[in-house]
C-alpha cells in the first residue's frame, strides 16, 4: 500500500515536472522580449535587463537555474510587478480557492439532488424541464451571466455590491454567476450516469428480487451512477479553484485567473510557470482524489483494476 | 434645590447645542484600470502607477491643473541663469511621512539613482538634459560627472547641456521625485508599513490587485488636502467601473469602455477632454515602395479622418491634423496633409503607380483589438477606393506586434504616442534619426538640425516656431500618418469639485474637495 502510494506520488511528480519543462521551453521558444514597450528603453539597458534575469543564457541553462530555484520552492520574481511569484500566488490563490469552493459548494448539492430527481422521473415533464434549463445554463457563460446579474441586482435593485468581494453579500453574485455552468454540467452527468446504472443488469436483478424503485435507485444505482460525474469533477474543480478569469475580472476579485492571462500577454514567464505549476498540481491531486472516490463508489472499477494488475 | 437640579437644565441645553463629534469624511473612491506595477517613482511606467506616485510623492514642481504651467511644489522658488543652463531650486519646508525633513540631497540622490542603468528606469531619458547624465547612463561617462549638486539641504542645482525652457515642466514627472534614504538598499521599500513618501498622502494599506488606501500625511508641510483619505480601486473591467459609479460605489471612474460612451454622455458627471496623445500609423521607409515620399503622401492624403472619427470613435476623439496634438501653447502645430483623394492619386501616379497598378499588396500591422481592427479596415477600404491599392490586416498579440515594429518587420504599423510632459519635443524627438523609438528607418538631416537648434533655443516662442518647422517636414511625406487625437473620458460624482480637464489628465487628489 505504502509502495503503491509512493509510486503514485512519484508518477504525479514526474508528470508535474514534465508539464513545467514543456511549458518552460514553449514559452522560451516563442517569446518576445518582456521589455518590448511602445516607449522603448535603450538597447544597452534592454540587454542589461535581459542579462539580469538570465535571458541571455541558453534556454537549457535557464531551465536548470529555474529548476534549482524550484527545489528551494523559490518561483522567482515577477518581471512585471514588484513582487515575487510566491507572493503573487500567496495573495491571489486564496481568493480563487474561496470563490471556487463556494461555487462548487453551491453546484454539487444542486446537481446531485436534481440529477437524482430527474433520473428517477426519466422521460417525465420534470426531467424534460430540468434538461432544458440546464442546457440553457451551459450555453450562458459566466462572463455573460455576471454582468447581467450586476445590472439587475446591484445597479437596478441595489441588493448586492458591484465589487464587494471580501464580504458575505459581495460573494453572492460571483458565486451565482459561476456555479450554474458547473451545476448544469454535473447534473447532466449525474442524471445520465444514474439512468445508465438503472438499466444495468444489477439494477434489473434487484428489481426482479422485489426491491422497490427507491431502493434500487439509492442502494444499487446511485454509487456506480456517480462515476462519470466524479470523472468530470476532478478537472473541473482544479479549473474553478485556480481562477476563473471572466468572473474574477467582472467582479473585481483579485484571484489567480487574471495573473495567468496577464502573464501570457506580458510575457511574465515566472508568473506564467507559477500558475501552470499550481493548476497542474491541483489537477493531479484532485483527479487522484476523485478517481479514488469513483473507485469506492463503483465496485466494478476496483475489480477492473485488480484484473488489470493480474 | 440641590446644586445638580439647579444646573441640570443648563447642562441639558449645552448637550443639545454642542456640535456633534465630527463625522469621519468618507474616503474618495477612485478607480484605476490596472494594478500599479511599482510605487517606486523611478520605476513607475503605467498610467495607474504614475497616478498613484503623484499622490504619494511630490516633486520640486507640479503642473497647474488647468494651464499645465509649472508651479512651486517642494521647491518654493527657482532661478535660471547661465543662459538657461543653470537651474537653482530653493526647497520649501517639507517632511517625509516618517517626520524627517526632505532635503536637496534626497532629490540629488534620486536623480542619480534614476540614471543608474542597472535600475532600468523607463523614463531615465527625461534626465538626459542634465550635463553628464546621458554619458553616465550609456556607460560612456563617470556618474560623478553628472552635474546635480546639493550645496546645502535647502538648495538643489542642476546644470543642463543646453538651455531648456521646458525643464521645469519635466520635473513634475515621477522620475524626478525624491526617494527616501535606504531605497537603494531595500528592494521592498515600497511595501505598506515600510514605504516613506513625501507627498500630501501616505500609503496606509495595500491589497494587491484590489485597492490602495491613501491617508493624509501629517508631516507633509504643504497645504492640507481637503479630502483626507482616498481609496484607489483597481478595476480592470471598465464596464464594472461604470456599474460601480452607477451604484454609488465609486466617486471617480477614470477609464470608460469606448462602446458605452454614447450611452454615458447624458449622465451627470460625464466628462470628455482632449488628451495629449496621437494615434498614428508608422510607414516602414526601408521597404519599397514606401521609401518614396510620394507614396507616403498619397497614403496620408487618402485617409478621410473626419469620416473615420465620426463613424468609429464616439468618445470625443478628434481627427489628427498633425503629429503633435493642439493644446501646448505657444506651440502651434502645422497643418498636415488634408484629405485630398485627387492629389493623392496624382502623387501615386508620379511615383509610378497610376491607379494603383503595380503597387504591391501590403499589410497593416496592429495589436489585437476591436478598435484597431475597425480603424484598419476603414483605412484599408479608403486606400482601395481612392488609390486602388490593396492593404490586408495583420493583427498580432501586443508584445509580438511591438517587437515586429522594433525589428522593422512590417509595412505599415499602428502606433500611438502619449506625452509624458507638456512639450512638443516629447513627440518630435522620437523621429530623430538616432532615436530608438523611430522604428521607421526615416532620417532627415534638416529635421534633426531643426530639433538640435530648438534644443539650443532659450526663448519659448522661437523654440516653438523651430519645432513647428521640423514637424512640417515630418508631415510632408514623412514616415507617419496621423489619424486621431486621443480623448480622455471619465465619470465624476457631481459632489466632487476641483478636477480640471487638462490634456495630460494630470490630476492631484490634494486639490479636490467634496461638497
Amino acid at each position: 500500500m505504502a509502495l503503491a502510494l509512493v509510486g503514485s506520488l512519484g508518477r504525479k511528480g514526474a508528470t508535474l515536472l514534465a508539464v513545467l519543462t514543456l511549458s518552460f521551453f514553449i514559452a522560451g521558444w516563442i517569446r518576445p522580449s518582456p521589455f518590448a514597450e511602445e516607449r522603448g528603453i535603450p538597447e544597452a539597458v534592454r540587454r542589461a535587463e535581459e542579462r539580469r534575469i538570465g535571458l541571455d543564457r541558453p534556454l537549457a541553462v535557464q531551465w536548470a537555474r529555474y529548476m534549482g530555484r524550484l527545489a528551494r520552492l523559490d518561483l522567482g520574481d515577477s518581471w512585471r510587478y514588484d513582487q515575487t511569484v510566491n507572493g503573487i500566488l500567496a495573495s491571489a490563490l486564496p481568493h480563487s480557492l474561496l470563490l471556487g469552493s463556494l461555487a462548487l459548494a453551491a453546484a454539487i448539492p444542486a446537481a446531485l439532488l436534481l440529477g437524482v430527481l430527474a433520473a428517477s422521473r426519466r422521460g417525465g415533464w420534470l426531467d424534460a424541464l430540468l434538461l432544458a434549463k440546464t442546457t440553457l445554463w451551459i450555453l450562458v457563460p459566466p462572463f455573460v451571466l455576471g454582468p447581467v446579474l450586476l445590472v439587475l441586482f446591484s445597479v437596478r435593485l441595489g441588493w448586492f455590491p458591484v465589487a464587494g468581494w471580501g464580504t458575505a453579500r459581495g460573494a453572492v453574485l460571483p458565486v451565482l454567476a459561476l456555479a450554474p455552468a458547473y451545476a448544469a454540467a454535473l447534473f447532466r452527468l449525474v442524471r445520465g450516469g444514474i439512468v445508465e446504472a438503472l438499466d444495468e443488469p444489477f439494477s434489473r436483478a434487484a428489481r426482479a428480487r422485489g426491491c422497490s424503485r427507491a431502493r434500487v435507485l439509492w442502494r444499487h444505482a446511485l454509487r456506480p451512477g456517480l462515476a462519470p460525474a466524479l470523472g468530470y469533477l476532478g478537472p473541473a474543480a482544479a479549473s474553478v479553484l485556480t481562477g476563473t478569469l471572466a468572473v474574477e475580472k467582472v467582479f473585481a476579485i483579485p484571484g489567480l485567473g487574471k495573473h495567468f492571462v496577464d502573464a501570457v500577454l506580458q510575457y511574465d514567464r515566472n508568473v506564467l510557470l507559477g500558475t501552470v505549476l499550481v493548476y497542474t498540481a491541483f489537477l493531479l491531486a484532485l483527479t487522484a482524489v476523485t478517481d479514488g472516490i469513483a473507485a469506492w463508489a463503483d465496485p466494478r472499477m476496483r475489480a477492473d483494476r485488480r484484473g488489470a494488475r493480474g | 434645590m440641590s446644586p445638580l437640579r439647579r444646573i441640570a437644565p443648563s447642562l441639558l441645553a449645552a448637550c443639545a447645542l454642542a456640535p456633534a463629534a465630527d463625522a469621519p469624511v468618507p474616503p474618495l473612491r477612485v478607480t484605476v484600470a490596472a494594478e500599479p506595477e511599482s510605487l517606486d517613482p523611478a520605476l513607475a511606467r503605467s498610467v495607474s502607477a504614475v497616478f498613484v506616485c503623484r499622490q504619494l510623492f511630490e516633486g520640486l514642481v507640479e503642473l497647474d491643473p488647468e494651464t499645465l504651467e509649472p508651479l512651486p511644489a517642494s521647491a518654493s522658488s527657482w532661478e535660471v541663469s547661465d543662459g538657461g543652463r543653470t537651474w537653482r531650486f530653493r526647497l520649501g519646508a517639507r517632511r517625509w511621512s516618517d517626520g524627517t525633513p526632505v532635503t536637496s540631497a534626497d532629490f540629488a540622490r534620486a536623480w542619480r539613482r534614476a540614471l543608474d542603468p542597472r535600475l532600468a528606469a523607463p523614463y531615465a531619458y527625461l534626465l538626459f538634459g542634465i550635463r553628464g547624465a546621458r554619458a553616465a547612463y550609456e556607460g560612456k561617462g563617470d556618474p560623478a560627472a553628472i552635474e546635480i549638486e546639493a550645496p546645502d539641504p535647502g538648495t538643489l542645482v542642476a546644470r543642463l547641456e543646453r538651455p531648456d525652457p521646458s525643464f521645469a515642466a519635466l520635473l513634475s514627472f515621477p522620475t524626478f521625485f525624491p526617494v527616501p534614504k535606504g531605497a537603494e538598499a531595500d528592494a521592498a521599500w515600497t511595501e505598506p508599513g515600510r514605504i516613506v513618501s513625501n507627498g500630501p498622502y501616505r500609503l496606509a494599506a495595500r491589497r494587491r490587485q484590489r485597492d490602495l488606501d491613501l491617508a493624509e500625511s501629517e508631516g507633509y508641510g504643504g497645504a492640507r488636502p481637503a479630502i483626507p483619505a482616498a481609496r484607489i480601486l483597481v478595476i480592470e473591467d471598465l464596464n464594472t467601473g461604470v456599474m460601480m459609479f452607477r451604484a454609488g460605489e465609486a466617486d471617480w471612474v477614470r477609464d470608460l469602455p469606448a462602446s458605452q460612451i454614447p450611452a454615458l454622455r447624458p449622465l451627470p458627471g460625464f466628462s470628455s477632454a482632449p488628451y495629449l496623445g496621437t494615434y498614428f500609423y508608422r510607414v516602414n521607409v526601408r521597404r519599397k515602395p514606401f521609401d518614396d515620399p510620394r507614396v507616403r503622401r498619397a497614403l496620408g492624403r487618402s485617409i478621410d479622418r473626419d469620416l473615420l472619427v465620426k463613424a468609429l470613435l464616439p468618445g470625443g476623439e478628434a481627427p489628427a491634423r498633425s503629429f503633435v496634438p493642439p493644446g501646448l501653447p505657444p506651440y502651434d502645430p502645422p497643418a498636415g496633409p488634408a484629405f485630398d483623394p485627387e492629389a493623392a492619386r496624382k502623387d501615386l501616379a508620379d511615383a509610378g503607380f497610376p491607379g494603383g497598378r503595380g503597387f504591391p499588396a501590403f499589410s497593416i500591422l496592429f495589436s489585437t483589438s476591436e478598435t484597431h481592427r475597425r480603424i484598419a479596415e476603414a483605412i484599408s477600404g479608403m486606400w482601395s477606393k481612392h488609390l486602388g491599392v490593396a492593404a490586408d490586416l495583420k493583427p498580432m498579440e501586443a508584445k509580438a506586434a511591438l517587437e515586429a515594429t522594433q525589428k522593422g518587420d512590417y509595412d505599415v504599423a499602428r502606433s500611438s504616442w502619449i506625452a509624458d510632459v507638456p512639450d512638443p519635443m516629447n513627440f518630435l524627438e522620437i523621429f530623430e534619426s538616432g532615436s530608438g523609438n523611430n522604428r521607421t528607418g526615416w532620417a532627415s538631416g534638416p529635421y534633426d538640425g531643426l530639433l538640435a537648434s530648438a534644443r539650443d533655443e532659450a526663448d519659448p516662442a522661437r523654440r516653438a516656431a523651430t519645432l513647428a518647422r521640423a514637424e512640417a517636414i515630418l508631415l510632408d511625406g514623412g514616415p507617419i500618418l496621423p489619424i486621431h487625437v486621443y480623448a480622455n473620458q471619465a465619470l465624476v460624482s457631481p459632489r466632487i469639485r476641483g478636477l480640471a480637464a487638462n490634456p495630460l489628465n494630470h490630476q492631484l487628489l490634494k486639490r479636490l474637495r467634496r461638497e
